[in-house]
């Protein structure tokens, strides 16, 4: 049956896909999490892949949803901002884990539980500030803000941490191989955070724009 | 006498300058692929100074036209946004080359040809996505687009194997560290392409 519902976007399946970006973003760094707590097993690039490539699906789903929807909820230049800052989270990640690999013969014994803590507080942050969108119009705008203010405070924590690992790299007691390979290790997992804190940016700017 | 039409649109001059500024960039790469291709030759920076100012003034151009136009074919901060995009591809290109003539007694040997190959392709791309602008399609620019984004995961991808062989024993530090810088520029490149991909993609789905 013809659905002009479907036609004009009302049954947003916007919000759905957005959500399921914003969950492989977690899964990534839950996979990430693993990989880390067990050193001995040596790690492998399918779980991160896999993530990755779910969210990039998912993001294609939506740019072609945007080319035949006619009118949704949320605009559709939101919808895809927000869309490739979420897919920005997984696919860091998997930067990451690809560097890890590629080094683990000069990173190994290093300790990332302080990094995986923030990265872990930060996409929880994000799946639930997706999940807001729903509620558009419901006057969220309060609950938003807070939320984006602990994630900008995630990132500050992410910045102060990187400065406190960078400055142990530079004492002079590291090879000079292992210094470059652990400089671009620790960036990437503050860009994650960074990528949080964008998606978290969009989502609030949402917010403001339907409130 | 007042010309409304001078004042109210001048369309076409603004998409001629955005093309332009899209060729630069494809010049840009151009210059790249000899210095890179030639070890022999001593490399110089005057080609890439040349697409780096020539786009500035394009740029430039389009800033005034802002500042005077009434109407413009799509949003004044839209067009800002792709100029500064579109600069950005000349602009990393050429510190790409300032480094790379800097030190070029280390690493002239040195293969860079997939990142090369791959980002000559991205620099194609914007350019026909700047040239689709004018005609507006959403379908065809989100093609382009999805081709743009293929390019830069490839570029990843290429990366991360050139950086595999720096972490290997024996690899001498400082080559490693002039490499890296190396490597990682020229992915930069393509990452500025792909944004540029992204703003034109934006517009669009603001103006369909």
């Amino acid at each position: 049956m013809f659905s002009l519902q479907k036609l004009m976007g009302k049954d947003d399946k916007f919000f759905t896909l957005l959500e399921a970006s914003a969950e492989e973003a977690r899964h990534s760094v839950q996979s990430l999490n693993r990989i880390l707590a067990n050193p001995a097993s040596p790690p492998s690039l399918a779980e991160f892949h896999a993530a990755k490539e779910a969210d990039k699906k998912i993001t294609e789903q939506i740019n072609v949803a945007l080319v035949t929807t006619f009118v949704s909820q949320l605009e559709r230049e939101d919808i895809e901002v927000l869309s490739a800052a979420l897919y920005k989270i997984p696919k860091t990640v998997e930067k990451f884990a690809e560097r890890l690999i590629i080094s683990e013969r000069v990173v190994k014994a290093t300790d990332f539980t302080r990094h995986i803590a923030l990265l872990d507080a930060a996409t929880q942050q994000v799946v639930e500030m997706v999940k807001q969108l729903r509620r558009l119009g419901e006057g969220r705008l309060d609950q938003v803000k807070e939320m984006n203010t602990r994630l900008q405070q995630i990132e500050g924590d992410a910045d102060k941490l990187i400065l406190e690992v960078l400055r142990d790299l530079y004492s002079g007691k590291h090879e000079a191989t292992r210094v470059l390979a652990m400089k671009d290790l620790y960036e990437l997992l503050e860009k994650v955070v960074d990528r949080c804190r964008d998606a978290g940016n969009v989502v609030t700017h949402i917010v403001l724009k339907n409130s | 006498m007042i010309s409304f039409q001078r004042l109210l649109g001048r369309e076409d001059e603004f998409f001629f300058l955005l093309e332009a500024s899209a060729q630069e960039g494809v010049n840009a790469v151009g210059a790249l692929k000899r210095i890179t291709t030639n070890p022999s030759l001593t490399p110089t920076l005057d080609e890439f100074a040349a697409a780096r100012r020539k786009d500035k003034e394009i740029t430039s151009q389009l800033e005034e036209m802002l500042i005077h136009t009434f109407v413009t074919p799509i949003e004044r901060e839209d067009i800002e946004e792709l100029a500064d995009r579109l600069y950005k591809i000349p602009k990393t290109v050429e510190k790409f080359a300032e480094r790379y003539i800097l030190t070029a007694p280390q690493v002239r040997e040195t293969n860079f040809s997939r990142q090369v190959f791959l980002l000559e392709q991205a620099v194609t791309v914007v350019l026909q996505m700047v040239q689709a602008l004018r005609a507006g399609s959403l379908g065809n620019i989100k093609t382009l687009q999805n081709q743009l984004q293929d390019l830069e995961a490839e570029a990843d991808d290429v990366l991360t194997g050139y950086i595999r062989n720096l972490y290997e024993p024996g690899f001498p530090a400082l080559k490693a560290v002039i490499l890296k810088d190396l490597f990682d520029l020229n992915e930069k490149a393509v990452d500025r392409c792909r944004d540029a991909g992204n703003v034109i993609s934006h517009i669009l789905l603001k103006n369909s």
